[in-house]
């Protein structure tokens, strides 16, 4: 099972981390990038920030909260949250293959 | 940091330029930050996202960053002909049977790293996403291992051999992106390292020709063709 951010190139990891942490709940960028950094250890800088909000808002995975006062709050869009569901499943594949050859590798 | 912010396109800032000034005044950026600014402005050009920035015109419909891959692949294929032409049409010794290929070997492989580039960039533009780590590599490789192909003994087999393996990667890479099925994607391979390998000097280099001619067709094609929309694929 391939994994449905790849085509983001160096974009796929910040995407996974910040639809993971939308998962939880609208965010405005601030928080977003704290969350990241407290809860996945990567420092994502301001501009893969939002280079990252782009191509998820483009693609739909994400959308703003419409409001008059900035800054405004990202959530998570029905599509996100299924690209999310197929991207956890997809790790998880290949975390049982990996698992499976290090197990077959310590049997041999 | 409203310099930083000049560098992003007018309809970028006009749709993040507020949130991200938020975002800095919330933590001031580092220069690690600042570096992550200038790239993210660098990329918000090159690639952007946003439908107002890229607004549909006779001149914007194919800019010249959608041709450049086209040009490097005619360019490599016209080389490439080049090359094989030298081989092909140089004098026949009468010692030993081999022509005296003095520039046309450094002149095919000069030609490769333009065709892995276009190749690599193709690729990227088909599927619609940023250069990866694993596109930049790559082009560095085969930039990188055309240099030491010049260099001389050892690094003339070194470089060579590292080209040929970069070539049958961005070949693979690109052909499975594309949707091509195993059995394509294996007689590619196989074809392009004998193709590259077989090294010939005598009249069997004119053999070598319709990779060259391959080259420019898929130049003129991806030159001329409109840049596909590109697409998510949440499956």
């Amino acid at each position: 099972m391939s994994s449905p951010l790849e085509s983001l190139g160096r974009f796929a990891r910040p995407a996974q981390q910040i639809l993971t942490i939308l998962g939880q709940g609208p965010r405005i960028p601030a928080a977003l990038r704290g969350e990241v950094r407290a809860r996945c250890g990567d420092d994502i800088g301001p501009g893969t920030l939002f280079g990252t909000l782009a191509r998820l808002e483009r693609r739909g995975l994400v959308e703003v909260i419409p409001s008059p006062a900035a800054p405004r709050a990202y959530r998570i869009t029905g599509l996100g949250a299924d690209t999310l569901e197929a991207e956890l499943a997809s790790m998880t594949s290949r975390g049982r293959r990996v698992q499976g050859f290090l197990t077959r590798s310590a049997v041999t | 940091m409203s310099a930083i912010l000049r560098l992003y396109p007018r309809a970028w800032r006009e749709r993040y330029g507020d949130e991200l000034l938020a975002l800095l005044e919330d933590r001031p950026p580092s220069p690690l930050d600042l570096i992550d600014l200038t790239r993210g402005a660098f990329d918000a050009r090159l690639h952007p996202q946003l439908p107002e920035t890229q607004p549909v015109t006779p001149e914007r419909k194919n800019p010249m960053s959608d041709r450049l891959p086209g040009l490097a692949a005619i360019g490599g294929g016209l080389l490439f002909l080049v090359g094989v032409a030298m081989i092909g049409l140089a004098p026949l010794p009468s010692f030993d049977g081999y022509r005296e290929t003095g520039l046309a070997m450094p002149v095919i492989f000069l030609s490769l790293p333009l065709i892995d580039v276009a190749l690599i960039a193709a690729a990227v533009r088909r599927r619609g996403g940023a250069w990866g780590r694993g596109d930049t590599w790559l082009a560095i490789i085969a930039v990188g291992s055309t240099a030491v192909s010049m260099t001389g003994w050892p690094g003339l087999m070194i470089g060579f051999l590292t080209l040929i393996a970069v070539t049958a990667t961005v070949v693979v890479r690109y052909l499975r992106n594309a949707g091509a099925p195993p059995w394509v994607v294996a007689g590619a391979v196989v074809a392009t390292v004998l193709a590259i390998a077989a090294n010939t000097e005598d009249d069997r280099a004119w053999l070598l020709a319709p990779i060259g001619l391959l080259a420019v067709v898929f130049g003129l094609i991806s030159t001329l063709r409109p840049r596909p929309s590109p697409s998510v694929d949440p499956a």
